[in-house]
């Protein structure tokens, strides 16, 4: 039995070798045309990213604005970070009579503003806003320290608390519109309030030069980088606890900008 | 299958090796990476001492430092092109806001010089520098900048200085939220690392 098998068998593997050296041929071909269109991609990406540069960083730029503005609301909310822009921008909000009151924080100091030798943050900020016609009685100063967009929001979720609104317009840089809805939306998740978005464009570049400057592409490449950061970090601690004012806070803070 | 199995089982193992490397030295690797951007130059007596506006905190103290351990006996302040709020006359130029901490921290007013006029461009900065140096027969300067920012700024000092006969010796500052072998692990330390690296490989490109 064990001699008869023998042939057989390798008359079966010989059957199955031609069958696989047969099949072999249009799968190396395929994967011949695999690699080919790999070296492709490879070698025209580039050259096509290159060629369409413009439109595509226009894009990537315009999809971190939001701009959602509408009137009327209770309170234009200045956020932190950008004098030379965001209060200039609340200040020709507040003349269109968007919103009566203008709400700006109280942000940590530093050593030379510590020595009296510059104005403190929302110093400045009223300055600004005085300068450019809004009402001493209509800026709302937050009073707590804050350092980062979270702390903005823990601060003016207080403020609401005792002051219920229907709609706060939130003024900051165009890139930040997008990360900041987010931050304020969560953090007011629960209240009636909603957030609008008002842009408040850079003096030097927009959407579509942005690249062209150090200052430009920092700005939208750190959007890029910290919108998956918050997302991730902020969601994946959701739920936490109270703070100590006892009200619920969906996400834990962590001073992050 | 089980070919496949033998030919990835290396890979396999060499990616874990790395991985294990990597956690092992991952500290100095960072040390590495932030202290490539710092360039500490030998202290030496020299006939200026020019801090850079980087840092409010650090930059002006660590100038008024110098001066008292009589490194030079003379700190000069840039003039800048004024921003929006200066121009409205909201916020102090940066020169008048140094001047007054190096006062604050004993430097006499006399020898504090402020050079140049308002500048245009980052690039043109070190021509009124030049001047003011030729000028007076002097030729060695002090820089001090924050740590991260050392190296960007000595490469701009340096193209913007070819020619002359100034040197430029660089004395880095320790930032305050962080240092070279922390950095990581601050937000602010992120950001600048990645600010710094960032226009040092455009600046690289791009001149």
């Amino acid at each position: 039995m064990a001699d008869s098998s023998r042939p057989t068998s390798l008359i079966t593997s010989g059957m199955l070798a031609t069958d696989s050296r047969r099949a072999s041929g249009p799968r190396r071909r395929r994967r011949s045309w695999l690699w080919r269109g790999i070296v492709a991609v490879l070698l025209l990406g580039p050259v096509l990213l290159y060629l369409a540069r413009e439109p595509l960083l226009t894009a990537a730029a315009r999809a971190l604005t939001i701009d959602d503005a509408e009137a009327p609301a209770d309170y234009l909310v200045v956020l932190g970070g950008g004098a030379e822009t965001r209060p200039f921008a609340a200040a020709e909000l507040y003349r269109k009579r968007f919103a009566p009151r203008v709400v700006i924080f109280e942000h940590k100091t530093d050593r030379i503003t510590d020595l009296g030798l510059t104005p403190t943050h929302d110093q400045l900020y009223r300055k600004v806003l005085e300068l450019e016609g809004v009402a001493a009685e209509a800026i709302v100063r937050l009073p707590g320290a804050v350092d980062s967009s979270w702390d903005e929001a823990r601060s003016l979720q207080r403020l609401l608390a005792s002051h219920p609104a229907r709609r706060v317009v939130l003024v900051t840089s165009a890139e930040h519109t997008r990360r900041a809805r987010w931050v304020f939306r969560k953090v007011l998740d629960g209240t009636p309030v909603q957030v609008r978005m008002a842009p408040a464009r850079h003096l030097t570049f927009d959407e579509t030069n942005w690249w062209k400057q150090d200052e430009g592409a920092l700005a939208y490449l750190h959007e890029y980088l910290k919108l998956p950061f918050y997302w991730i970090r902020y969601v994946l601690s959701d739920e936490q606890a109270h703070d100590a004012s006892g009200l619920p806070i969906r996400f834990r803070e962590r001073g992050a900008e | 299958m089980g070919a496949i199995r033998h030919r990835t089982k290396p890979i396999w193992i060499g990616c874990l090796a790395v991985t294990v490397a990597l956690g092992l030295v991952h500290q100095h690797i960072l040390t590495g990476v932030a202290s490539f951007m710092t360039i500490r130059d030998p202290l030496e007596k020299a006939d200026l001492i020019l801090p850079l506006y980087h840092e409010g905190h650090t930059v002006p103290f660590s100038a008024a430092d110098l001066y008292h351990r009589g490194y030079a006996d003379r700190v000069a302040l840039e003039r800048t092109r004024p921003s929006r709020l200066e121009r409205l006359g909201l916020l102090p130029p940066p020169h008048e806001v140094w001047r007054k901490v190096l006062e604050a921290e004993g430097v006499p007013a006399e020898a504090i010089v402020t050079i140049g006029s308002p500048v245009e461009d980052r690039r043109k900065r070190e021509r009124p520098l030049a001047t003011f140096l030729r000028s007076r027969g002097k030729s060695r300067v002090i820089v001090v900048a924050s740590a991260p920012w050392s190296r960007l700024s000595r490469n701009d000092l340096l193209r913007g200085l070819a020619g002359s006969s100034v040197e430029v010796r660089m004395y880095p500052v320790r930032p305050r939220e962080f240092d070279e072998s922390t950095w990581w692990r601050s937000r602010h330390g992120l950001v600048t690392y990645f600010d710094v690296y960032y226009l040092w490989l455009v600046r690289f490109l791009r001149d």
